[in-house]
């Protein structure tokens, strides 16, 4: 075979090849698995706090990134709101609720990429954990794995309490639990560092 | 095999498939604009094409051409004949010809179907392969080059298409060499066998403790990772180096197998005209 009879399929294994930096797929790991540590007694830190978080037993690791999360997730569906902020949804499948978040990038980001600082990342269901907590938890339990939050607002909204946790060095807010008021079940857990 | 009467046979082939394509695809497209005018006349009263889109333009493209790749053998086998072709080179050059019209129905699909639904509101532009192997975007997002993306997914269709092609000869062949009470028994078990043969077989070895469905369902789990595809390694980007590979080989296999029915099938008349 002449070598000009093999360069289309020397160029077709070329395209077929990813040349992309795609990460690998993250292990999840079993809910019994997973690290919990007793609340450190002056409160977290962005790092520890992320060391003790999972996605969908995915373990995040500081700064939460999408390519910290592995090539699992994808940008499903993206909302840009009115005062120009944009809120991307993240998962596995679009038809599938079980690992979907929302997530909010940093601030001046043109554009998400895989590595862009995520400064907000929440989900309306029980697939976000951290330190053993996750939605449907009371909040006595939150306390005792977490800590005293360093605020709560019971004023802002009318059916929940928010628990905040700042960052010990930075003072940033690192974490943020809703708990509904009327039965002190936690409702919405938002990881992050903004 | 002349050289001659391959490119001939070759040539006439492509023409013949390639028209009924035209055909098929022009009515389709047809169909689809008027449905999407009528429903939505139907919603608000106005005769506009909002919403129109054809996101699994590659699947039809299979199924078309596995429809003509089983439709057109025989016909191939019996022009080949008459003019004093012999059956190994009908049948080779079907296989050429269908990869033919593989790459020009995939190129059709990588052009058109973009540019219908970017008439949509969404503007989506999702092949059923994008489901198997990932969407594009997301090998844009980690900073593949579009334009290589999109050579992938049109070699991938191309790939897969000229599957469902050799899928059809297949078929074809056996119907081929089978005589006419095979056919028909070949046909029945082609139909009532995944049908009702199946479910009869799970619950019958079911009462004898084997799980035929858990069975079927690794089976299946372990032909999609043969073939590369994302969510059985839990990834959103599927291996293409793999998937394509195992198309062509398994499109090989076919041919290859095609070939021997046909070779020890019994030489059939040609078809006369007027008879």
């Amino acid at each position: 075979m002449k070598i000009r009879k093999l360069i289309p399929i020397i160029m077709c294994a070329l395209c077929l090849t990813a040349c992309a930096d795609i990460p690998e797929v993250r292990e999840s790991i079993p809910e019994d698995e997973q690290t919990v540590i007793a609340p450190p007694e002056n409160g977290w830190t962005a790092e520890e706090l992320a060391k003790v978080s999972y996605f969908d037993g995915v373990q995040l690791s500081y700064p939460i990134t999408l390519r910290s999360l592995g090539s699992a997730y994808g940008v499903l569906l993206d909302f840009k709101s009115s005062d120009g902020d944009t809120t991307y949804s993240i998962g596995k499948d679009i038809m599938s609720l079980d690992n979907y978040a929302n997530i909010r990038a940093s601030d001046g980001a043109a554009e998400l990429s895989p590595d862009t600082e995520i400064t907000e990342f929440w989900s309306y269901s029980e697939n976000i954990s951290v330190n053993g907590i996750k939605m449907g938890a009371d909040k006595d339990a939150v306390i005792l794995a977490l800590g005293e939050p360093d605020s709560i607002d019971d004023t802002s909204y009318d059916v929940v309490s928010v628990y905040t946790y700042l960052d010990r060095n930075t003072g940033r807010t690192i974490l943020e639990i809703n708990v509904i008021k009327e039965n002190g079940c936690v409702t919405v857990i938002s990881l992050g560092d903004k | 095999m002349t050289k001659h009467s391959f490119t001939a046979s070759y040539k006439y082939q492509v023409r013949r498939i390639i028209f009924m394509l035209i055909l098929t695809l022009c009515a389709a497209l047809v169909a689809e604009i008027i449905l999407v005018a009528i429903a939505n006349y139907g919603i608000d009263g106005r005769l506009t094409l909002e919403g129109i889109g054809f996101p699994c333009l590659d699947a039809l493209s299979g199924l078309m051409l596995f429809i003509y790749g089983a439709y057109f053998l025989a016909e191939f086998m019996n022009a080949g004949a008459a003019n004093g072709v012999s059956r190994t080179t009908s049948l080779v050059s079907a296989i050429a010809s269908n990869f033919t019209v593989s790459a020009a129905l995939a190129l059709f699909v990588s052009v058109v179907s973009p540019l219908i639904n970017s008439l949509s509101d969404s503007g989506s532009d999702i092949f059923l392969l994008e489901f198997i192997y990932g969407e594009k975007k997301f090998f844009e997002f980690y900073g593949e080059n579009a334009f290589v993306v999109r050579i992938r997914f049109f070699i991938m269709c191309t790939l897969s298409v000229f599957l469902c092609a050799m899928v059809g000869i297949l078929f074809a062949a056996a119907f081929y060499k089978l005589s006419r009470v095979g056919t028909v028994i070949f046909t029945l078990i082609i139909v009532f066998v995944p049908a009702f043969g199946y479910p009869m077989a799970s619950i019958s070895l079911a009462k004898r403790g084997i799980d035929l469905d858990s069975c079927m369902k690794k089976f299946f789990t372990e032909v999609e990772r043969a073939f590369g595809m994302a969510h059985v390694n839990g990834s959103q980007a599927g291996d293409f180096v793999r998937g394509g590979f195992m198309m062509l080989l398994t499109a090989v296999v076919m041919g290859f197998i095609a070939w021997l029915i046909v070779r020890r099938a019994n030489a059939k008349p040609a078809a006369i005209r007027g008879d």
